[in-house]
């Protein structure tokens, strides 16, 4: 319910694959999250982890995190502290790992969205992104939902499964 | 339940109960793939799972195939590590050396029509040229299903690709994949099913099938199913793979969208621009230069392939001055058939590199990378940039008859009546 929370956008593209989020090779050095968001984007914006503050969004276009189905392209999201992050789309394999990593995301009609615009963020149960100056229309999120929404909301996968829970739990069912 | 897809049915049998598309469910795989890639993280994802043991309910593997060989001490640790846990806990580790764990999934018998099996790695797509439910999971999934068996799916809508025809004498089931990739777009499957129909696709062997339903991740799809039909229980009984389980698709089951496909009308095809749906005919890109040809990898190393590829080369005569050729066969097995029929001799003497059968040169964990200014036609099955480890580098996808023409000329070569045709 909470308060909304001011953001500032930072945009990124459409079809942005996992080996440009973080390239492949850089896994092989450390898997470490917090090592490997230093080359967060490094070959599409040189520039842009150096430029992230606290409280700075990822807004993507269509088919984010298409390609290789790598979890650290996930966890390096979330490490970058660029989260709840928002997308026109996703790739599955991106969405799947994010979703088992306890990354707040959702889907968004993003085309309007500004690069370096500030809105104000809305989550449950209004789900918005209002822009901040005034102008234009609020954006509506689609949250995850059902299992997948259970599974972020205890922290990702593992955690759910340590409370005890099971994703199969209607094979147990007398 | 008459109107279900492949897709659905398949899903249905993991998940013991009826389901359809738009359904997140839990399901039983029956069979996991983790790589050099995926497992050092679902190790540590496994040690935090509370009471973890493995469990034998499904059939679990590992492939050394990332970093083979490992040119790094992290990459040597990481093997260490898991040759460690599979030897504690009894899970079956193909080593460095054997090849591409999807390719071994298939040739060791893993993967079996109706079956559910899945991968942490986005190209267990290829699975579904066995009629498998085959689709990649991440890290935190593997480390669940080593603990369950099981894990979570949305229940995908499915496309149908109905094929008809057959390919041409010098087109090659690469062309087809990436004339569907060009024709659904790298989003254009996304979270849906492709499922293979019609009188074509008797027309596709098994090694056909495996390059197609490889490359459906490459339009984002989930899945990319073939039917379990005579030609696939031929081959599969012939290297004593059960096929009782494998499905063919309903008549009137439903689908999203439904693509037709004449395969005598598909031309030799070539993916460029750093974009995998970015694809045009040879003929249009004749004589464009390239100086690294590529010929292996999970899409197009398997012994037809390369087979393909020296039978262009020799026809041809033999590899052009200054182009780099290097050849990784899928597996070990492949490896020694290649051997076994002279076909590795033959490319030694024309001067390629025979590398390790891995995934290093396609996806820069291992290997030759590309220089600078390296203009590279690879059999593999993505062209981001810097997906070979080098931003600089341009990199193209072709069939292995494609590529291996490029390198006999140090260009790419189009067909003979498009020559005629374009002057």
């Amino acid at each position: 319910m909470g308060k909304p929370r001011i953001v500032r956008a930072r945009v990124v593209g459409d079809n942005i694959d996992t080996d440009t989020i973080i390239a492949s090779h850089r896994k092989r050095d450390s898997p470490d999250a917090n090592v490997l968001r230093r080359y967060l984007f490094e070959h599409l914006r040189p520039d842009y982890i150096a430029t992230v503050e606290p409280g700075d969004m990822l807004v993507a276009g269509e088919n984010f995190g298409c390609g290789s189905a790598m979890e650290v392209a996930a966890t390096v999201i979330a490490a970058s502290g660029l989260t709840p992050m928002i997308a026109a789309s996703y790739a599955r394999t991106f969405y799947r790992n994010a979703i088992n990593n306890g990354l707040h995301l959702s889907h968004a009609d993003t085309t309007t969205v500004t690069d370096c615009a500030y809105y104000e963020y809305h989550a449950a149960p209004r789900w918005v992104l209002r822009p901040l100056d005034g102008r234009g229309d609020d954006i509506q999120l689609r949250p995850v939902t059902g299992l997948a929404s259970d599974i972020v909301a205890a922290g990702g996968l593992i955690p759910y499964v340590n409370s005890g829970r099971s994703l199969t739990a209607h094979l147990h069912e007398p | 339940m008459s109107d279900a897809t492949m897709a659905e049915r398949l899903l249905t049998r993991s998940a013991r109960r009826p389901v359809s598309a738009g359904d997140v469910v839990g399901v039983r795989a029956d069979a996991a793939l983790g790589t050099d890639g995926s497992v050092p993280m679902a190790l540590d994802c496994f040690a935090q799972i509370n009471g973890a043991e493995v469990t034998d309910e499904i059939d679990i593997v590992f492939a050394l195939d990332h970093y083979a060989p490992p040119t790094s001490p992290a990459a040597v640790d990481v093997h260490r590590r898991m040759r460690s846990f599979a030897s504690h806990h009894a899970v079956r580790l193909y080593e460095v050396g054997d090849g591409i764990g999807h390719q071994l999934m298939v040739e060791h018998g893993h993967v079996r029509p109706g079956t559910t099996c899945v991968a942490a790695d986005s190209h267990a797509t290829t699975y579904g040229a066995l009629n498998a439910f085959g689709t990649g999971i991440g890290s935190s999934d593997l480390a669940v299903l080593m603990a369950t068996g099981t894990l979570w799916f949305g229940v995908p809508e499915s496309i149908q690709v109905e094929l008809c025809g057959s390919l041409g004498p010098d087109v090659a089931a690469k062309d087809l994949a990436l004339h569907l990739v060009g024709r659904l777009g790298a989003s254009g499957a996304r979270y849906a099913a492709l499922e293979f129909t019609g009188r074509g696709v008797e027309k596709l062997d098994l090694d056909d099938r495996l390059v197609v339903a490889n490359m459906a991740v490459e339009m984002g799809a989930k899945a990319g199913i073939f039917p379990c039909d005579d030609r696939l229980r031929e081959e599969l009984a012939e290297q004593d793979i059960p096929s009782d389980h494998g499905i063919t698709p309903f008549d009137n089951a439903r689908y999203m969208r439904s693509v037709h496909i004449d395969l005598s009308a598909i031309r030799p095809t070539i993916a460029t621009d750093d974009r995998v749906d970015a694809t045009t005919t040879t003929d249009h890109l004749a004589g464009r230069p390239v100086t690294s040809c590529r010929i292996g990898t999970c899409t197009g190393g398997r012994t037809k392939d390369i087979r393909q590829a020296v039978e262009a080369l020799d026809t041809a005569g033999g590899i052009a001055a200054g182009v780099n050729v290097v050849v990784t066969p899928a597996s070990r097995r492949v490896r020694e058939q290649l051997d076994d029929e002279g076909i590795t001799t033959r490319l030694h003497a024309m001067g390629a590199q025979i590398a390790m059968p891995g995934c290093g040169a396609c996806c820069g964990s291992a290997g030759d990378l590309p220089d600078d200014d390296d203009i590279v036609i690879s059999t593999a099955n993505r062209n981001y940039r810097g997906r070979m480890g080098n931003p600089h580098a341009t990199i193209m996808l072709a069939s292995p008859a494609t590529v291996a023409t490029a390198a006999s000329r140090g260009a790419i070569v189009g067909t003979t009546d498009g020559e005629r045709r374009h002057g």
